[in-house]
């Protein structure tokens, strides 16, 4: 017996699941299904992308791609859990996206005048002493150019699993240098949106989401995580399954339009998706991309909402939300350019 | 699981009963008392598959420390241990940097004389009881959580001597918890909890601790060594020890460990 025991090792199974195709499955959620051929793409090259998507060798921490063009959703796999499908998922920082849709929405409907408005002007009772805050405005907290000393790797947790006000705790950071005169990326931004939100519409981020976002869009499967003083955090903690995320692609591709309804305004649409900050590639919460029309929101550890308006095409993918991407060898980027030069027509 | 409780706790009765009856037949002889305290460098394999994490097996090779401190008499062995592994674990995927465990473990172990089958073989049964700590850092896969299984227990031990006549022994000891207070990581975590401070991490890997047993939590718990004398009171075992942990608790996923260590203890 203990001969056998010397060499005992655990099992080491493969990660993924065994390739079964990408053909979406027929579910009653408001997707028109159909295929990577009928919607003009190179099927084999379409199969490569999801053959390296279920390579055990590639994208360790990768659990979903999607494809959507014309409005039709025509490819979609789970590689690590079937029950991805119906499962949600931590978004991370692509949340901050759908607050910046949210603010598209809550100017749409007047509740804010303009991005050029100081933050001051709708919560002046969290900001502390330093006048030079009350510069702020809603541009420089949409584009990371507030100057607020908001450092993610101590401050993000603190912000989430803090009990005074959130709104506090984030303006009353130290300014280091004058708003718009610098980009730095922190997830305190995203808050004071989150509390403006609340201030102007009398309902938290969540609940105008809620109303105004998504019961359009038929997604009721998700979760949002709040603040222990009730706000709902803008930066990050909403989960969405992976077919909703493709919606808020689809919505975006369309310009703002779902099912024949603007639900957020076109131009609100174009400027947040375009070079906004003038220290970094920045939109109001998307990252714009080379071409005109063609952005993405981005999460940690690789929650990905694709929109390339020109060619019609949304694409998600999701992955281990905590993981890193850079050590696994998990850039997704070449993934979505496989998807891109797949496209015929 | 109350049945499987309610079973342990049999056995343990009939365990210690045996021991008890046992206890009269070897105690007729003449007693002796010695002590010693043990240093114990080893050199570590790690293997651990941690479900909530990815269903991956991370492995890694690192020194292990221990001490010890052991008195004895001729019928009752008693042993107080403190182990440390410390070691850096990969998957096959990665290449470059290593996941960090740190598995701190404090045992007490009591074993009394059962049989004597001749002045060399020997044959010892009794309790054993302490803490189990592992921590895993597995920061490629998540930067933001730690993951753990904490374990305080009650079990059995056995132990096998065999003094050749130049009074080296060799040994072989076999322990295995019963009933056992856990605690494990949820199935899915929320958002980023990681923080150093020591007292969150000993507040986190003690969360949601329950009683369970071997149906749940199976650890074996084996070492197998030789054990010689340098000269005077200075003498020194090397060893193999084999631990394997396979836990599954209802609200979270498996997690198995198996350690295989090999090295040496300085006995003073």
């Amino acid at each position: 017996m203990l001969c056998a025991l010397l060499p005992a090792c655990l099992t080491d199974p493969e990660i993924k699941l065994p390739y079964e195709g990408y053909t979406p499955v027929q579910k009653n959620d408001g997707w028109e299904i159909s295929t990577p051929l009928a919607e003009g793409f190179d099927t084999d090259a379409i199969t490569a992308v999801y053959r390296e998507m279920y390579s055990e060798d590639l994208y360790p921490a990768m659990h979903s791609l999607l494809i959507v063009r014309n409005g039709k959703l025509v490819a979609e796999a789970y590689c690590r859990d079937k029950n991805d499908l119906h499962t949600y998922h931590p978004i991370q920082s692509a949340t901050k996206s759908i607050t910046s849709l949210l603010t598209g929405i809550a100017i749409d409907q007047g509740l804010i005048d303009s991005v050029e408005m100081p933050v001051y002007h709708f919560i002046p009772e969290y900001f502390d002493s330093d006048v030079r805050k009350r510069e702020i405005t809603i541009h420089h907290v949409l584009t990371m150019e507030t100057g607020l000393e908001f450092d993610n790797d101590t401050h993000t947790t603190e912000l989430y699993y803090g009990t005074g006000s959130s709104l506090e705790y984030v303006l009353h950071k130290r300014l280091v240098f004058l708003p718009g005169s610098d980009w730095y990326y922190g997830d305190g931004n995203p808050q004071v949106i989150s509390g403006i939100i609340q201030k102007t519409s009398g309902k938290t981020e969540e609940a105008f989401a809620a109303e105004f976002l998504f019961r359009p869009l038929g997604i009721k499967n998700y979760r949002w995580d709040q603040h222990a003083d009730g706000l709902t955090f803008g930066a990050v903690g909403l989960w969405l399954i992976p077919r909703d995320m493709a919606k808020i692609g689809r919505l975006m591709q369309q310009n703002g339009i779902w099912e024949g309804v603007q639900i957020v305004s076109a131009d609100w649409i174009a400027r947040s998706t375009i070079l906004q900050s003038t220290h970094h590639d920045y939109g109001y919460y998307w990252y714009p991309m080379d071409e005109p029309g063609a952005f993405y929101a981005q999460g940690h550890g690789g929650q990905l909402i694709f929109v390339v308006q020109r060619l019609d095409l949304v694409v998600v993918i999701t992955a281990d939300p905590y993981s890193n991407m850079a050590a696994l060898a998990s850039n997704f980027e070449v993934l979505f350019h496989d998807i891109v030069r797949a496209v015929n027509q | 699981m109350l049945k499987t409780f309610l079973s342990a706790k049999l056995l343990c009765a009939v365990l210690l009963l045996l021991i008890q009856l046992r206890m009269g037949v070897c105690q007729d002889q003449p007693d002796s008392t010695y002590t010693d305290f043990g240093v114990s460098l080893g050199l570590n394999s790690y293997q651990i598959k941690e479900k909530v994490l990815n269903n991956l097996r991370h492995t890694g090779v690192f020194p292990a420390l221990g001490f010890s401190y052991e008195w004895s008499t001729t019928q009752i062995r008693q042993r107080v241990e403190l182990y440390l592994i410390v070691n850096m674990v990969k998957s096959r995927y990665e290449a470059e940097t290593a996941p960090i465990i740190i598995d701190p473990a404090l045992s007490y172990t009591q074993v009394r004389k059962m049989y004597d089958f001749d002045p060399e073989l020997q044959v010892f049964l009794g309790g054993t009881g302490g803490l189990y700590s592992h921590m895993g850092y597995f920061d490629n896969w998540d930067d933001s959580h730690i993951y753990w299984l904490t374990y305080y227990y009650l079990g059995i031990n056995a132990l096998v001597t065999y003094k050749n006549p130049t009074e080296s022994s060799a040994y072989m000891e076999f322990g295995m918890p019963l009933i056992s207070l856990v605690s494990r990581p949820p199935q899915r975590f929320l958002y980023k909890t990681v923080n150093d401070t020591f007292s969150w991490i000993f507040s986190e890997i003690h969360s949601d601790l329950r009683f369970t047993s071997i149906h749940e939590h199976l650890v074996l718990n084996i070492d197998l060594g030789y054990k010689f004398r340098h000269s005077g009171s200075f003498q020194q075992k090397v060893y193999w020890r084999m631990a394997y942990i396979n836990t599954q608790m209802s609200y979270s996923k498996e997690v198995s460990i198996l350690t295989h260590t090999i090295g040496t203890i300085l006995l003073f």
